[in-house]
């Protein structure tokens, strides 16, 4: 494994220019197809600190953006309130096109559900641009929990036992939410340190289960030290083997669909509310600017984006993304901010559990 | 499986130290220290710059110039904490405890000679540790639950007692301000918001870092500034300065116990996830003051002050990789864009990583080695002329020093609140200063509150649950063993009054 001198001269050359020219907005070219981008500098806005997924997204596609609309995109890490801070920075600047950003809409719904005051509506406060990822969350279980698959499991004696970060963590709707659909009795315990901290304790066995967004579980799930048993979703999150026979929630076949025949409940309700939910915890992370961007510009940045996500994002092997466009995103957005409340019900007294 | 660890490090070690690979840390390591000397730059935000340049890189470039930019980017905290009494990351506000006033008797010298040293030693020994540890360390970290994590803070605030024996009712007051702080922002288990005044900025609490530049930076500016000194040193000139890098180096080994100690405190805390450096290096202070027969030097220019927290630091950074590698669990800014940076070239941390990875794991570890050693041959050469800069006019140096400090609390996540936080910490710091108020005993409990209360609360609701059995974990018993030795061997002692350390 050795590296040409070559090669590894160009790459040190790479990451040293990087760094000195980081901030030098003159070098890039002034023509492009966004009206009144060009040459300019844009904001983008990260709502999280250095290094998560939102940050690594947003640098993947920072150069290709500035390549395809001629401007510079600084971007700024603008973290605080579980991303509030920044979604908040997006949705007060001024429409021009030049502050733009990544919001990440679950988060937002589950604010906006436990009634923070100040949190922007994700289907109405910005101008959605396109969709970059989706969070495709699974329920996975340590070593302690009940033995079998969904829906056998969610049947147990026992309260399911589930590991979450926070309080207000969206993974909380994605718990009640199933949960309710399969009848299950679930009991939380919040306070882990962020996702990894509340895996390591339902694989030392001190909580049954997490449930998280798959892709970022998975190096778990593949080392066999946690097993999925379910997948919010009504087809496979990931083409991975180790998901075959792992139960849906969702479609006709789904888990809460055989649960509601089952117990004699109202099917059709249980097969919207599967649906529901998977559009609301898998909202996923949008890239958008301030409410009132001309719908010139929007449509411009729409295309821009959604082809370098396509072409030059999507091709890299780290970067596990599933854009699409304006459009759908924005549809997507809508219905699961309207689809939201009809979970309150459920997520609200597990919540209020933790306060007792 | 001893044997294949031994394999895969030498592997490792052939890939890091072949040419062309070697460039790579160096060029990390370069890049870092000279991005320190810059305000407003931190190592982690030139971590994440270069993140989408390394896109097209092979893995072990990837891992070769991170490993070297980590290294690298904890470079001068150590050197302004000494000289300026500015904690330039939050592990060096140990050091700045006794390096500062050494800095203050002309011994700039000697305190940055001895913390270069220890800090290549200590990240030595930790290296050494790690390989001996690795086949396994993955399985140690499973056994650090929330009860044992509550143990092991409540023994980091318990070393307060240790250091501040001479005004302790004073020492307790500033450890209760401190948890009180460590309270505001979000309640991780409830959600409900606490303290926060109605700013979203107080949602995660008080930053620790700002705060520390507040405490002693700020505060000590604001002191010089008034104190009629002419230099920090004391006079001005080369005649001002007394002692050597040679004998600071010397210290470590007449202290060669006091170091070995401390590095495996370091090596301990960096494998337990999510604790960090900080309280790595505040609990080998302490254990430096509550070992030693005198105690009446620290916080006043003892070597042995500079020794422990520097040989904790950067034995740390060898065991941290093992969270983060095992289990993608980072325990600072840096290893968290590290983290990022190995994801994005498919390297997820795992078991698979620390088994068919390995010898790319210890290309990592090695880079961290060299970048450390690097640092610290920079820290040597560099000594005598950094020195110097305790010579130089303060009406020109506290200005200079007041300005970095707040770019540099804004830098470090670019909120103005950070700002505001370091300016309040530093008016609270001086009066703290003139009033022979201790303040770490408020940073001790500022860094180690929140996960206090958090992890007590988890621990009582897995009580609840009936998911634990306290009884059946003898880490547990072993920290709350080492907590009570902690609080009780400075009242079996029988020092005088007089020897008690003053911080």
């Amino acid at each position: 494994m050795r590296i040409g001198r070559r090669q590894a001269i160009a790459a040190i050359g790479t990451a040293a220019g990087a760094a000195a020219l980081g901030g030098c907005s003159d070098l890039a070219p002034v023509e492009g197809p966004c009206p009144g981008l060009a040459g300019r500098r844009l904001r983008w806005i990260v709502p999280h600190a250095p290094g998560g997924g939102y940050d690594r997204e947003s640098r993947l596609l920072a150069g290709p953006l500035e390549r395809r609309l001629g401007a510079t995109v600084a971007i700024e890490n603008q973290s605080g309130a579980g991303g509030l801070v920044g979604a908040r920075a997006i949705a007060s600047a001024s429409p021009d096109g030049l502050t733009l950003g990544m919001i990440g809409v679950p988060g937002l719904l589950m604010s906006a559900l436990l009634g923070r005051p100040g949190v922007p509506n994700p289907a109405s406060d910005f101008t959605i641009l396109g969709r970059v990822s989706r969070s495709w969350q699974v329920w996975a279980a340590g070593p302690r929990a009940p033995e079998g698959p969904v829906p056998g499991l969610a049947a147990a004696a026992r309260p399911l036992v589930f590991a979450v970060s926070q309080a207000s963590s969206p993974n909380i709707v994605g718990i009640a939410g199933a949960a309710a659909l399969l009848g299950a009795h679930v009991e939380l315990v919040a306070g882990f340190a962020g996702t990894r901290g509340a895996c390591l304790a339902a694989i030392r066995g001190d909580v049954d289960l997490v449930c998280f967004n798959y892709e970022t579980i998975r190096p778990f799930i593949r080392s066999g030290e946690l097993r999925p048993v379910l997948q919010i979703s009504a087809r496979r999150v990931a083409s991975d083997p180790v998901l075959d026979g792992v139960a849906l929630l969702g479609g006709n076949a789904g888990a809460a669909v055989r649960r509601a025949r089952h117990r004699g409940g109202d099917v059709d309700r249980a097969g919207a509310l599967a649906a529901a939910l998977e559009r609301v915890v898998g909202g996923g992370r949008l890239v958008v600017g301030p409410a009132g961007l001309p719908s010139g510009l929007t449509s411009c940045l729409d295309e821009v984006i959604h082809t370098a996500l396509v072409t030059d994002v999507g091709g890299h092997a780290g970067a596990r993304i599933d854009p699409a466009p304006a459009a759908e995103a924005a549809e997507d957005v809508r219905r699961a901010a309207a689809e939201a409340p009809a979970f309150l019900d459920v997520v609200r007294p597990l919540v209020e559990s933790l306060r007792r | 499986m001893i044997e294949g660890t031994i394999a895969a490090a030498w592997d490792g070690l052939q890939l890091v130290f072949a040419w062309p690979n070697v460039a790579y840390p160096i060029a990390g390591t370069l890049l870092a220290m000279s991005v320190a000397l810059m305000p407003g730059i931190s190592g982690v935000t030139l971590m994440a710059l270069a993140l989408p340049f390394t896109l097209s890189w092979q893995p072990l470039e990837v891992v070769l110039l991170f490993g070297g930019l980590v290294g690298g980017a904890t470079y001068m905290g150590s050197v302004t904490a000494i000289l300026f009494n500015v904690p330039g990351t939050g592990p060096s506000a140990a050091t700045l405890l006794d390096g500062y006033p050494l800095a203050r008797q002309g011994q700039a010298r000697t305190a940055l000679g001895c913390a270069a040293l220890s800090s290549a030693l200590g990240s030595t020994f930790g290296i050494v540790v790690l390989i001996a540890l690795v086949p396994v360390l993955a399985g140690a970290i499973l056994v650090f639950g929330p009860p044992e994590l509550l143990v092991l803070l409540l023994w980091g605030l318990a070393t307060i007692a240790c250091v501040t024996r001479g005004r302790p009712l004073r020492g307790l007051a500033a450890a209760g301000i401190g948890l009180l702080l460590s309270f505001a922002g979000q309640d991780a288990r409830t959600g409900e918001l606490r303290f926060t005044l109605g700013t979203t900025y107080l949602w995660d609490g008080v930053g620790v870092v700002p705060a520390m530049l507040g405490l002693f930076s700020i505060a000590e500016m604001l002191d010089l500034g008034g104190s009629g000194r002419r230099t920090i040193a004391g006079g001005a000139g080369r005649h001002a300065l007394s002692g050597s890098v040679r004998d600071g180096a010397l210290a470590v080994f007449r202290h060669l116990g006091l170091f070995t100690r401390s590095a495996l405190i370091g090596t301990f805390v960096g494998i337990v996830p999510g604790v960090g450096g900080t309280v790595a290096s505040f609990m080998a202070y302490a254990h430096a003051v509550q070992t030693a027969r005198d105690r009446s030097r620290f916080g006043q220019g003892d070597i042995r002050g500079v020794i422990a927290p520097e040989a904790a630091h950067d034995a740390k950074d060898g065991g941290a990789l093992v969270p983060v590698l095992a289990f993608g669990i980072p325990g600072s800014d840096a290893t968290a864009v590290l983290l990022a940076a190995l994801t994005l070239h498919g390297l997820a941390p795992g078991r698979e990583l620390m088994t068919d990875g390995l010898p790319l794991v210890f290309a990592l570890i090695w880079s961290l080695f060299l970048s450390n050693w690097l640092t610290s041959i920079a820290g040597l050469l560099l000594a005598r002329p950094l020195a110097r800069l305790t010579t130089v006019r303060l009406d020109i140096l506290v200005p200079i020093v007041l300005a970095v400090t707040v770019v540099g609390a804004f830098a470090d996540q670019q909120r103005l609140g950070d700002v505001v936080v370091a300016v309040l910490f530093g008016l609270g710091g001086y009066y703290m200063k003139k009033h022979g108020w201790p303040r770490m005993p408020l940073v001790v409990a500022l860094l180690v509150g929140a996960g206090i209360e958090r992890n007590l609360h988890i621990t009582v609701r897995l009580i609840e649950l009936g998911r634990i059995d306290l009884g059946a974990r003898p880490a547990l018993g072993l920290l709350v063993v080492l907590t009570l030795l902690t609080l009780a061997l400075p009242r079996l002692r029988t020092a005088p009054a007089a020897d008690e350390a003053r911080v």
